[in-house]
Parts: structure tokens; sequence; C-alpha cells
């Protein structure tokens, strides 16, 4: 099994309290601006993938009033393998923390298969940005891999207060299903999905200003809608990981670069 | 509500399941469109052969992973008197359909059919489950009551889900002829050509691992969040 786990801390501004891994993993902190409040950390891997069996177990706790970005530094492999891969990933967190994680894509290639299992517990002043993107496989290379994987089943499983507030169950066999059926894929070949939940937020500003920016875009089809008063879900179908991943980080980027804002306006009203 | 004889017993049953699968039961269930409306304004759905392909993409895609086999569990839960677990299976689906329209026209049914066969028959499980609703403790799914009611009315599994195939189905063939619009036969010429379908897939809901709950459909999840926009409106989503 592999792991990484983490746990911020705070002084002035979040840092990075405890960080324990074993290969391929590392964590690195990656924050640019030294005297941001909002931590930023990238998890780093030695391996090209997962494969062989690989078992991935991680866990996030961002303590109270600490600020978290996740970041990835790469596309995410899966390789074919006997007893298919796995990954668990726990997040915690506390009141009025703030954590953001966008993803890489996943790119599953031929003969993949991939079950994982995300669970994040919030509490009713927490912050989340949360973000997925599913490829076809290796589409441009040579003898194209477009849906050649095996199974892919992603859970993801919100709570507030141990309350389930948001259920994502993807599941992909493409050797089961027609990925043109209407509702599934249909003309497109990656799907995206974004949820963002904040206190006391009125999301529609949000939802309007994310609707107006990707209204023009083109080779996407999406979707964003209430989850609750304070929070929404953003669906995108497209046909390249990097489009979809750069209207994630974007949104992330913006998010992240709130917290930042937000911490420093503080500090100088003290 | 009771009868003894076995034959007075399946007669009561068929009229039940015939009764709570009556596209006519006054609870609105053709003022949703469930994201055929948007599929029509975009022209993806045009004719009777679109139409087709997307009622049967909706029936084995769709309502296999999500309804349906919330409407299998709840009957199973109802059945076995474990109403814990019958209010989680209410709240996690409000957890799964993300578009709004779409949860909240679930809870409209629902709660309407809850309403009218609170009136119908005295049972202690439909007051419990009620008054949950009441409390906002749950919302009261469709497919949710749906299983509840058809249990304690002492419909069996198999019918229970086959009927509410049918039911999703004949509403979509009403709101497909309507929207699209299509000639009366060809609705009703789909609605016949999908029996084998519609059997099938209550085979498959009756056996589905219970993982498999509320399986995403992107496009179709994203069409429904696109119907909130829609410029002109005939259905509530």
């Amino acid at each position: 099994m592999e792991k990484y786990s983490l746990r911020t801390g705070l002084r002035e501004q979040t840092i990075l309290k405890e960080a324990f891994f074993t290969p391929p993993f590392k964590l690195v902190e990656v924050r640019e601006n030294k005297k941001n409040p909002l931590l930023e950390v990238m998890v780093m891997s030695s391996s090209p993938g997962m494969l062989n069996n690989d078992t991935y177990d991680i866990s996030i706790e961002v303590i109270p009033n600490s600020y978290l970005n996740l970041q990835t530094q790469a596309y995410q492999r899966i390789y074919v393998s006997e007893g298919g891969t796995n990954q668990v990933m726990n997040v915690k967190v506390g009141e009025k923390a703030y954590f953001s994680h966008v993803p890489h894509p996943v790119v599953p290639h031929a003969g993949a298969k991939y079950y994982a299992e995300n669970i994040i517990h919030l509490t009713k002043s927490s912050t989340l940005l949360w973000g997925e993107i599913l490829t076809c496989g290796r589409k441009f290379m040579e003898g194209n891999e477009e849906f050649t994987f095996k199974k892919h089943h992603s859970l993801t499983k919100v709570y507030v207060d141990n309350e389930l507030v948001f259920k994502d169950n993807l599941y992909v066999e493409p050797l089961k299903i027609n990925i043109k059926d209407l509702g599934l894929y249909e003309s497109y070949t990656h799907q995206g999905s974004l949820f963002f939940l904040a206190p006391d937020t009125d999301i529609s500003e949000r939802i309007e200003l994310i609707y107006s920016s990707l209204e023009n875009v083109e080779g996407i089809d999406f979707g964003i809608s209430k989850i609750r008063d304070n929070a929404y879900l953003l669906r995108i179908l497209g046909n390249g990981g990097e489009k979809l991943f750069k209207i994630f980080s974007k949104i992330r980027k913006e998010e992240d670069g709130l917290i930042n804002a937000r911490e420093t306006e503080l500090c100088k009203q003290n | 509500m009771t009868s003894n004889s076995p034959k007075e017993m399946s007669a009561n049953s068929l009229l039940n399941i015939l009764h709570i699968a009556d596209p006519t039961l006054p609870i609105g269930g053709f003022s949703h469109s469930n994201g055929l409306e948007t599929y029509v304004q975009q022209r993806i759905v045009k004719d009777a052969d679109s139409a087709q392909l997307f009622i049967e993409s909706m029936l084995k895609n769709n309502y296999k992973y999500n309804d349906s086999l919330t409407l299998r569990l709840a009957h199973e839960y109802a059945s076995a008197h474990q109403m814990e677990e019958l209010f989680g299976l209410d709240n996690e689906i409000s957890a799964l359909k993300s578009p709004r329209e779409v949860r909240e026209g679930s809870v409209k049914l629902g709660t309407r059919i809850l309403k009218i066969y609170s009136q119908l028959i005295t049972n202690e499980l439909v007051t419990e489950f009620f008054n949950k609703v009441k409390a906002k403790e749950i919302s009261g799914h469709y497919a949710v009551v749906y299983g509840l009611i058809t249990s304690i009315l002492g419909v069996d599994l198999s019918s229970s889900v086959n009927s509410f195939y049918y039911n999703a189905a004949v509403s979509m063939v009403t709101n497909a002829v309507k929207l699209v619009p299509l000639g009366q036969i060809d609705g009703q010429r789909i609605l016949y050509g999908l029996h084998p379908l519609i059997n099938l897939l209550t085979e498959e809901t009756l056996v589905l691992d219970k993982a498999m709950l509320g399986v995403c459909n992107p496009a179709l999840d994203i069409k429904c969040m696109q119907h909130e926009r829609l410029y002109s409106r005939l259905y509530m989503s």
C-alpha cells in the first residue's frame, strides 16, 4: 500500500505541520508568495502512474481556521493490472477551514481497472472546492485507446456535520455500455465535475459568473446547478483533458485568491 | 385492505399496481420532462427514431441505476420494516440528484403520492414516513415513496419494479408526443416496442449491486441543468 497523509498547522499563516509519505510519493510545499496565508502543497510521484495492483491510501486534515490547496504534478495514469488499482482518500476540513483540490485528469489506459473512494467531512463553516476529470484514455496515440479501459468507478461523498450533502457515483464500464448513448457521453470523450460549498454564501452569484464565463466556450457542453443554497455542482463534457483542467484550475485559482485576499484584509484590520 | 383467499389477494394486487402506476394519478407527473425538453429544443430529439433512442437510453442508463434501483431498495427496506435504512436512502437520493429541478421534481411527485395514499390507507409505516417528511428530516422522493407504498399494498417486488419502469416509459412517451411532436400512433408504437426492454431491465434491477446506486449520466445531468435556463419552457424540469 502506498500512502501519503498531511495535517495543516497554524502560525501567522497555514503551515505544513505533519507530512508523511511512502514511495512513490513526496509532498512539497509550493506556496508561490511566501506571505500568503493559503498553504499550497504538491503531491509528487516518482511512478509513471498506478500499476501492479497499487492501493493508494491518502489522508488529509485541514485543521480549524487553516487553508490548504493540494495540487498534483501531472495526469494520473492508470495502467492495466491483474487485480485493479484502488485509491481511498479521506479528507477532514475543520471549522472555518478551506480546502481546494482540482487534480490533473485521470487517464485510464487500455485494460485498466480502477476504484476510488473519496470521503470528505466538513463542518457547517468549512469551505470546499473539489474537482474530478476523467479522460477516455490515450486518445491521440497510435492505435487510439479511446475507451479501452475495463472499468472506472469513482465514488465521492461529502458530509457536513456527518450529514451526506453530495454524492457522485462515476461508473464507466465501456464494454458493457454504449458510451455514445443519449445522456451518457453523447459526442464527447472527457467529463469533469466540480463541486463547491461555502458557508453563509449565496451561491447564485458564483453560478452566474461561471455560467457567463463558459457560455461561449466552444467544444464543450456544460451545466451548473444549485445543490443547496450554499453549494453548486458544475458538470462539463469535452474532448480534451487540458481544456477541462484549465477551466477548473481557473475557478480554483479564483477561490484560492479570495482566501488569500480575505485573510490579508483581516490582518490589515487587526 | 384485508383479503383472505390468494385469488382475491392477487386480484387486489393487480388493481393496486394499476392504480399507483396510472399516469393520470393526480401528482403532476406530466409537468416534468426530466431533460427531454432541453433535448427537443436543441433538436437532438426531433422525430420518432430519436425519441425512441432517448427513451431507451433513459430506461437502461438512467432509471436502472437511479430511480428503479432506489424503488427496489425502498420496497425491500419497507418490507423488512427497516425504517432507518429507508430514511437514509431518501437522504442519499437528495445527495445524488444534482440537477436542482430533477431533485425538486422527484420530491414534488413523492410528497403528492404520499399525501394521496396517506388518505387512502391507514398504515403506521406510511404515517411514520410522512411525519419525517413534515419534520423536514427527509425529503420524500418519488421512487422511495413508490417502493414504500407498493410494499405496503402487498405488490411483489418484481411487479413493483416492472410497473415503475412502465410508468416512466408512459410519461416519457407522452411528453415526447407533445414536445417533439409525434403522432399518437408513433408514441404507442414506441411504448409497445419497449415491453421486452422493460422486462429485461426489471430482471436486471432485481439483482443489481447496491454500489451502483446513483451512477451518473453526465450528458443527461447537463441537459437537466441547462433546462433551468431555457428561454421558453413548458415543463418544470
